[in-house]
């Protein structure tokens, strides 16, 4: 096995002194003030080095393989965290700059999953595929169809980076596998689709007019709604633990 | 694209439940299954005498008005072309760019059976197949739910 220890810092504090919105997610412990990203790299590299405690760490590590570790200290059904391939990987992720994923008690990072990896990337991946439909311009189709404008993905992407933030720091999922679609006169769409659940979010043009919303399980149970654009929903965040599930 | 102001050549008629509907959809409305919700809209002309082209439906009197000066606009919907004067491939043909349109079909019914849907005969010059599907497909969050619906009920008939 590649020496991708699974991470836990124990005895972090509460989900309170997290920030997983800002750009340089901070926190405080032990009196002062550290950069996650900063903690974290040194931690990992312990890791990946020596598969011990680092004694005199400010957060006491505790090292072990497989989930069993991580179950034993988070008997939360779905653990999800961090892949680390190499140390690299770490640097180059997103997730090292503004993501910390808190689950339970415990800080976690997690390897050798695929599943999580897939988790992981899968905004990033949709945020890029969806980047095309902004090269639609005004009449595209020839029939009248109005353009996208990047003000309304800008906002697209903000959305989902607040969504997905919140999803991880409450119950440590990332936002499920989504279409970033065009929507109606230069709105977004935003549509999760599973065999169980179907979700669609749109933001509209006018950066006033609140974001709506409607899903359901293809049966009787379904939710609609509408919430402004800047603020982030728990009836959606819900559903989309559901979906992610 | 809805065609209310032209001369209408043909009478209306009633769209049968069990008959079929056609409706092109653009390739980036498009996925592997089917059309996307996005590609549930309506259109309707320009405003006749203001020559706004913001519209609302008033689910009230069932019709589409004028986003500024409250006129009805007739002839806006949702354009499909029914199955009794079209065949999918004359509905492609419709297209401004045919070659970058598939056609869903739906049954009359089940477009009904979608709340607040009417479906309306509206021959136009050229076309006699030419009907409207009328009803809220925009506003939040009900027209949010009703293009999930829609996009349902349509299926592939003549891919991409």
């Amino acid at each position: 096995m590649p020496k991708t220890a699974p991470l836990l810092l124990k005895k972090s504090p509460s989900i309170a002194d997290f920030d997983t919105t800002s750009a340089s997610a901070k926190h405080s412990f032990g009196g002062g003030m550290c950069n996650f990203g900063d903690l974290l790299d040194q931690e990992i590299e312990a890791a990946l080095d020596h598969e011990k405690p680092v004694e005199g760490s400010a957060i006491p590590v505790q090292f072990g393989f497989g989930p069993e570790i991580l179950s034993k200290q988070n008997p939360v059904a779905a653990i999800h965290g961090y892949v680390l391939g190499t140390h690299q990987d770490w640097n180059a992720s997103r997730i090292a700059k503004d993501r910390p994923c808190y689950i339970g008690n415990n800080l976690t990072i997690w390897a050798e999953n695929p599943e999580i990896s897939e988790g992981k990337n899968a905004l990033d991946r949709a945020l890029e595929a969806g980047r095309k439909i902004l090269k639609l311009k005004d009449n595209w189709d020839g029939e009248g169809s109005v353009g996208y404008a990047k003000a309304t993905y800008n906002r697209t992407e903000q959305f989902l980076r607040k969504h997905e933030a919140w999803l991880l720091q409450k119950v440590g999922e990332y936002i499920p596998t989504l279409e970033i679609e065009p929507g109606p006169e230069g709105s977004i769409d935003l549509h999760w689709k599973t065999p169980k659940y179907e979700l669609l979010v749109n933001i509209p043009v006018d950066e006033t007019a609140p974001a709506s919303f409607y899903g359901d399980d293809y049966k009787k149970n379904a939710f609609k709604g509408t919430f402004p654009q800047d603020e982030t929903n728990e009836a959606l965040i819900l559903w989309l633990k559901e979906m992610s599930k | 694209m809805a065609q209310g102001n032209e001369q209408i050549a043909w009478p209306v008629e009633s769209v049968p439940d069990s008959d079929a509907l056609y409706y092109r959809v653009h390739r980036q409305f498009w996925a592997i299954t089917g059309p996307n919700p996005g590609a549930f809209r309506d259109r309707c002309n320009p405003c006749s005498v203001c020559g706004d082209k913001k519209f609302r439906y008033d689910a009230m009197d069932k019709n589409y008005k004028c986003g500024k000066c409250d006129m009805v606009l007739p002839g806006g919907g949702m354009s499909t072309d029914w199955a009794k004067y079209s065949t999918p491939e004359d509905a492609r043909k419709r297209a401004a760019k045919p070659a970058e349109n598939a056609v869903a079909v739906a049954q009359a019914g089940s477009v009904r059976a979608v709340p607040g849907m009417l479906v309306e005969h509206n021959p136009v010059l050229g076309n006699r197949a030419h009907t409207n599907v009328k009803g809220d497909k925009k506003s939040a969050p009900d027209g949010t739910q009703i293009r999930v619906l829609l996009s349902r009920v349509f299926q592939t008939i003549l891919p991409l």
